[in-house]
């Protein structure tokens, strides 16, 4: 994570937008780049989380078999 | 027979039930309000007129029988546009989803209301696909705030604020992904129950965010707020988040009142320097409450940034092949957080997911030792239609995110939240009654106890820009 600081909204874009296969047009950049910079500016601010190196806690957890089936 | 609109859902329920109004006296009254009124407030964007009078004739014709009327009998609802409602292409406040095949079942909890005696008058406006914290829509035009009709409803369930507002409906369906139950109950000035994480089945609503969907009800009486969401509670195998818990009824603890629990006020990260009615409404409310103190939040503002992360990735990701095919037919302010949160990397998702964990666990060290936390609900009350930054602690900051800045903290470790209303100006403006998991009941004992003490109230609009003034 510590490229974040690093971040260029207009070169992440420019690279990642082909990738995805989306087209962003001449109107839609200036809102999109600003979004992007909000959610680097939020990547920043998750990263100063203080995890322990070991935990890899996520907050969505799988449960295989059918849903309730863990209950019975 | 007179049918006073603003009257509690529950006595309604109890007129029909005694039979001195009939169930289709109160439908057509209900149905007449949304004629005049919903052309200048545009809450409702379906009126399901012939399924209603429908209803309430056969709850009239069961009565007639003798038959057992359920605990809604006869009380009018409606639901945000993006839960099923049969015979209705779920739009979710997009233009895209008009194309889909008509719903063939209602969703869940419109099943478990209409089961009660609730009667479906309808679709509700709402931001496009949820991504919003306004209430305006492109598509459908803006929902306007019954106080002030300039103004906004709030976002992303703006109908079903504004619906219960304008006595349009008693009972409402919203869902609040970062606020969006939250946010629009504090510019309308309504009560509102944002459930535990996974209390209520999300089974045929169309998704935003799965990690962060929650949905719940809209009430101008705390009574109504919690036999509705009684009846709603219960499992449901189709929703894989859905808990598997039995139904917990905060019906019966909801006069308990407040004077055995510990109840602190957020500090920290929920400071409302420079905010001076979210100011006022959290004192008055902290005084009512006997809150003993204030508790900073550590962590509140990564759990805010985490919640961004989440929602941003995932609705993105499932909305993928609809931007990539149709970028066009978006609404254009929710278009562009989309396409960003498309390009977003894999690794600000995951550590987003690491940090709600974290949140989570340090909240429950908290609640050690407080039952209930009370917090602002929005930085203001409802701003102008069609503002674009908002003033917060003297830096301009874009609008559509920061009206959700005190709501996204909590939604995304999935805390229950009564929204309670307080009016000291012209507009009303919300309070968050936070507990820990699976205690709904004691946010809407705090919030019965606000209500019973008259801070907080669903007052009816009745200022010169409301809907009471004149067309």
């Amino acid at each position: 994570m510590s490229g974040a600081v690093d971040f260029d909204p207009e070169r992440h874009l420019d690279a990642m937008a082909p990738a995805l296969g989306l087209t962003i047009t001449a109107g839609q950049r200036p809102g999109v780049l600003q979004f992007l910079a909000i959610a680097q500016r939020m990547a920043q601010i998750a990263e100063t989380c203080p995890l322990d190196d070991d935990a890899l806690d996520l907050a969505p957890v799988f449960r295989p078999g059918a849903a309730g089936s863990d209950a019975s | 027979m007179s049918i006073d609109v603003f009257a509690p859902a529950h006595v309604l329920a109890s007129r029909v039930i005694r039979g001195e109004v009939s169930a289709a006296e109160v439908t057509e009254a209900f149905l007449t309000r949304i004629t005049a009124l919903n052309p200048r407030v545009n809450a409702f964007t379906d009126v399901t007129a012939g399924r209603a009078r429908e209803q309430a004739r056969g709850i009239d014709q069961d009565r007639a029988a003798g038959k057992r009327l359920g605990p809604l009998a006869g009380v009018p609802f409606a639901a945000k546009n993006l839960f099923d409602i049969a015979g209705l292409p779920t739009r979710a406040g997009s233009k895209i989803n008009r194309e889909r095949p008509p719903a063939a079942r209602d969703a869940v909890l419109i099943e478990r209301l209409s089961a009660a005696g609730a009667v479906l008058l309808g679709g509700l406006n709402m931001g496009e696909y949820a991504y919003d914290f306004t209430g305006e829509n492109a598509h459908d035009g803006p929902c306007r705030n019954p106080h002030d009709l300039a103004r906004m409803a709030g976002g992303s369930s703006s109908g079903s604020g504004a619906a219960t507002a304008a006595g349009l409906a008693p009972i409402s369906l919203g869902s609040d992904t970062n606020g969006s139950i939250r946010v629009p109950g504090s510019l309308c000035g309504v009560f509102g129950l944002k459930p535990t994480y996974g209390r209520l089945p999300r089974t045929r609503s169309f998704p935003f965010c799965d990690s962060l969907d929650h949905l719940g009800p809209f009430a101008r009486n705390v009574t109504d707020l919690a036999l509705a969401y009684d009846l709603m509670q219960g499992p449901d195998a189709a929703d894989h988040a859905c808990t598997q818990r039995p139904v917990e009824p905060a019906l019966t603890p909801l006069q308990d009142g407040v004077s055995a629990l510990r109840i602190a006020v957020a500090g920290g990260y929920f400071e409302t320097e420079g905010m001076p009615e979210a100011t006022a409404a959290v004192a008055a409310v902290a005084k009512a409450l006997g809150a003993k103190g204030k508790r900073d939040i550590p962590g509140a503002a990564i759990s805010r940034a985490a919640a961004f992360l989440i929602t941003n990735s995932e609705s993105s990701a499932f909305h993928l092949e609809r931007l990539r095919e149709r970028p066009d037919d978006f609404d254009p302010d929710t278009r562009d957080r989309f396409l960003a949160g498309a390009l977003l990397p894999a690794g600000w998702y995951v550590q987003a997911q690491r940090a709600r964990r974290w949140f989570h666990d340090e909240m429950t060290k908290l609640f050690a030792d407080v039952d209930l936390i009370i917090a602002p609900a929005t930085p203001c009350p409802a701003p102008l239609i069609g503002q674009k930054t908002l003033e917060i602690r003297g830096e301009t900051l874009p609008l559509r995110p920061s009206l959700g800045l005190f709501t996204q903290p909590i939604s995304c470790i999935g805390l229950p939240v009564a929204l309670a209303p307080v009016t000291s100006g012209a507009l009303p403006i919300g309070v968050q009654l936070i507990a820990p998991p699976w205690r709904e009941d004691l946010c809407l004992r705090a919030a019965y106890a606000l209500q019973d003490s008259g801070i907080c109230e669903a007052r009816p609009p009745s200022g010169p820009a409301s809907i009471a003034c004149e067309p």
